[in-house]
């Protein structure tokens, strides 16, 4: 199954519990593999714990703000408005955007940064240095709360293991050694402002005042970062050095010092992440490959002992990979367009979705490219249709009612889930010596079993606040949204993960996670702010043994695919402010579609005249692996650098995602959709 | 526009149907290997004639060329038309004074420096419009700063932040304004 961040909370718990628990397979992965995995497994390497540790309120305790390959002007703009407000009401405040072209948020740059791709790396390593080399390092912070390590190097680029490029790779792990604070300073020593600055393309003094940002004790500085980090071959390794520069100097875990991950509307943490839908993840940050975690949630989801299964499933690549192999057959998408999205549509996603052996099946609410690809389509409603919940990137848990009734045949996704469990028996999906052992399990429906398990209905449907539908409870004849939320939140009772109880959400405009004596936690890690951090510790980085953040010593390597003399352009792709995603809503929307009806090329004017091309003239852009036809932009809002196409991925007539290279993070397997070699022909 | 909407239909109507040909309604057009010919550019609208919003609250669309326009750090164009002071000579729709609110609907002093007066007719309970003539040594001050000069001691009051004011009758001073815990004081 391939579901999504934007599934709602308990629409990827019920999805999760279904395909983990009831066929037993763990081969579901959401959408959010390509958007926040790298965001993830930075978090669980350098602090063994998800999410940031800071939250929206950061923004207005902050003095300088660094945007790592974030437009957050165009991709985040109501969060902008509080970044921009904090920086024209207080002219103390700086504000460096880093990119590799230039785009609208860098109409507020004090500090405005364009940067060779890939070499962020190498950035992030100087600003250690810088930091070291001045003096400026926190040594009490550092000898209390952190241990440094040394990465594995060498590691791929998460492509198909008989690509030449895995041959030859060293390590495929995100394995370390301890190492002691002077090595790790010897290791970065290398990095310095004119080694940096030859390779980024950076004045050596804009190296420096970015380096000053986090060098200088007096600034409070805000990290923000999003797809250009994590979208990246090397995108665990950049969330740890960004983790790397917070850490030497100890600002984290304060109003202002904050490293924060934007990335996870609207629901890709409360859902993606918290939920447990990866392919390696049970809720709560519990994995399917730890034997103490699998025991617990049997115990919590009243299953037999020994029944879930103990493999990583597929990771989003890696399941169209197996789609085109034949070695999955029966696939059901839910809440995206992974048909647009995934990365080489010729090569990988369509021969599997085209693959005779193979039935897929799509829910969505409108006829987009994965609908098309799809042998079956089921209607599905969305948003105020249903009464559902959604967690978003700082920890806020957040409930609506359902406000009216979805139009048609259409059905919630979280009731498409439900209702397809009364279709099978255990005696069909479950193994034979589990039932044998435990025989009051035979003969039951899924639904039975994970469902009306006396946990989930739990709760009668008078419980629903008057003058709301609920189309779901109406069908099933229990508050069902309930009773998943109370199963659900006691996975994360207890463990620092803390839900407040159902009806507490439907009362408040949501709260931030840990909730402890009904307080929500605004500071995780900091004693004072965060229940957890225990007496005497200042900061407690819980999430590991010791309660000490790692720092990781982590070299600049190279991109999976650089431009040579055929392909001599660098891709990057994104969006525009103007559609979400792929398009499948806003291009419908008719002030939007008119204001950005296509998707263009965004191209240095010098780059056209040497090709011979004009704003508006119709080009193919071509990479080993495809090509789209589209329109030359030279005067656009994204200003590459000569050297650098710029491609957004709304556009349904424009599936860019034919060109771009399916490699991925060999830690976290997400997809660096920021870094190919593509080439320009007239057409 | 015909198509768009006959799309937007079809997506409202639902649809349970197995597709498999081209036969279902995307905004692709075209089967998913063929590369259909790129759309030309659409020239931008540049006839200044307001258009309909489609609902109560929609924000105005833009309907001229914004080409080049200089919105960074230093100064804003839209401005030049948009602000209170300038639009009776441009005749452009002013500057929403949703703009002017922060999270919590409260009204704040912002960067501009324009648009302030208007506060005080559609203020709303509880927010205190202050004229300040007396306190040429505060020239700006941020949100977190208590300012405890203010020539009216109006109890509970928190004080937003302050900008340089182009007082009506060219009178010098600040415009405050902020909070008052009682809206009776």
């Amino acid at each position: 199954m391939f579901g999504s961040g934007q599934w709602t909370v308990w629409e990827g718990y019920a999805a999760a519990k279904l395909y983990k628990a009831g066929f037993l397979s763990n081969n579901i992965d959401p959408n959010a593999r390509h958007c926040i995995a790298s965001a993830v497994a930075g978090f669980m390497r350098t602090f063994g714990i998800d999410e940031p540790m800071g939250c929206y309120d950061d923004f207005e305790n902050a003095d300088a703000f660094v945007l790592w390959g974030s437009n957050m002007a165009e991709m985040h703009p109501i969060l902008c408005t509080r970044l921009t407000d904090r920086r024209l009401s207080n002219p103390h405040v700086k504000v460096c955007v880093m990119s590799t072209y230039e785009h609208r948020s860098f109409e507020l740059a004090d500090i405005p940064m364009v940067f060779s791709p890939q070499t962020d790396l190498a950035i992030l390593n100087f600003i250690a240095n810088h930091i070291i080399q001045t003096g400026r390092v926190n040594k009490d912070f550092i000898g209390k709360h952190v241990n440094f390590r040394r990465g594995a190097q060498d590691i791929g680029y998460g492509l198909r293991p008989e690509h030449p490029l895995e041959q030859k790779a060293a390590n495929n792990s995100g394995g370390s050694k301890p190492m002691s604070f002077d090595e790790f300073a010897a290791f970065v020593a290398d990095y310095d402002a004119k080694m940096v600055s030859e390779l980024s393309g950076v004045p050596e003094k804009q190296l420096e005042q970015l380096a000053e940002l986090y060098a200088d004790p007096e600034t409070k500085v805000m990290s923000l970062w999003t797809m250009g980090v994590n979208q990246h071959t090397r995108g665990v390794w950049v969330n740890n050095m960004i983790y790397n520069v917070h850490l030497l100097t100890g600002k984290i875990a304060e109003p202002g010092n904050s490293p924060f991950s934007l990335t996870g509307q609207p629901s890709a943490c409360g859902t993606a992440r918290e939920a447990g839908t990866f392919a390696h993840r049970l809720p709560a940050d519990m994995v399917v490959t730890n034997p103490e975690h699998w025991a617990k949630s049997e115990k919590l989801w009243k299953l037999p002992e020994g029944i879930l299964p103990d493999w990583a499933g597929a990771h989003t690549v890696l399941q169209n990979r197996k789609l085109k192999d034949g070695e999955i057959n029966a696939y059901w998408v839910q809440v995206n367009n992974n048909v647009q999205a995934a990365p080489n549509l010729n090569e990988e996603t369509l021969p599997g979705y085209r693959n005779p052996d193979n039935f897929i099946v799509v829910s969505d609410a409108y006829p987009t490219v994965t609908a098309q690809a799809a042998d079956l389509i089921l209607p599905t409603a969305m948003w105020v249709e249903k009464e559902d919940a959604y967690g978003n990137a700082e920890r806020r848990t957040q409930f609506w009612h359902q406000l009216v009734k979805a139009p048609g045949e259409s059905k919630s996704d979280l009731w498409q889930l439900v209702e397809f469990s009364k279709r099978f028996t255990t005696d069909e999906v479950w193994p034979d010596d589990i039932l044998a052992a435990n025989p009051e399990y035979k003969g039951k429906t899924l639904f039975d079993v994970l469902f009306a398990n006396g946990q989930v209905n739990a709760y009668p449907n008078s419980d629903i606040e008057a003058g709301y539908h609920n189309d779901e409870a109406e069908d099933f004849g229990f508050y069902l949204q309930k009773g998943l939320f109370e199963e659900y939140a006691a996975f994360g009772r207890g463990k620092a993960h803390d839900l407040a109880d159902f009806d507490t959400y439907h009362a408040t405009r949501g709260l931030r996670w840990p909730v402890v004596d009904g307080k929500e936690t605004l500071w995780r890690f900091k004693e004072g702010s965060d229940p957890y951090a225990r007496e005497g510790t200042d900061w407690d980085f819980y999430g590991k043994p010791d309660g000490k953040a790692m720092a990781f010593a982590l070299p600049y390597e190279p991109a999976a695919e650089e431009p040579d003399d055929e392909y001599d352009l660098w891709l990057t792709t994104g969006r525009v402010l103007e559609h979400w995603h792929s398009g499948s809503m806003t291009q419908r929307v008719p002030e939007l579609y008119k204001a950005v009806p296509d998707a263009l090329i965004y191209i240095h004017p010098e780059d056209a005249r040497k090709r011979k091309l004009r704003r508006g003239d119709e080009v193919k852009v071509v990479s080993r692996r495809g090509e789209i036809r589209t329109r030359v932009e030279t005067r656009g809002r994204n200003k590459p650098p000569e050297g650098l196409v710029f491609v957004p991925w709304f556009g349904s007539r424009t599936l860019i995602n034919k060109v771009t290279l399916d490699a991925t993070d060999p830690l976290s397997k997400e997809t660096d959709f920021k870094k190919c070699a593509v080439k320009i022909v007239k057409v | 526009m015909n198509k768009l909407i006959t799309l937007l239909t079809a997506s409202l109507l639902g649809f349970s149907i197995i597709a498999g040909a081209q036969n279902i309604a995307t905004l692709r057009d075209a089967p998913l290997d063929v590369e259909p010919d790129a759309e030309r550019i659409p020239q931008v609208e540049n006839k200044d004639l307001k258009r309909k919003r489609a609902y109560l609250m929609q924000p105005p669309t833009i309907p001229h060329k914004i080409d080049n326009y200089q919105v960074d750090l230093n100064a804003n164009q839209c401005m030049s038309c948009h602000s209170r002071k300038q639009t009776a000579r441009s005749q452009a729709p002013m500057i929403s004074v949703t703009h002017y609110q922060d999270l919590a609907d409260h009204l704040f002093g912002c960067f501009v420096g324009v648009a302030m007066w208007l506060l005080a007719s559609i203020c709303q309970p509880g927010l205190a419009v202050l004229f300040i003539t007396a306190l040429p040594a505060v020239k700006r001050c941020s949100g977190d700063t208590e300012v405890t000069a203010c020539p009216r001691d109006l109890p509970g009051l928190t004080i937003g932040p302050i900008e340089d004011f182009e007082a009506p009758g060219d009178q010098p001073g600040l415009l405050c304004f902020g909070h008052v815990a009682s809206p009776s004081s």
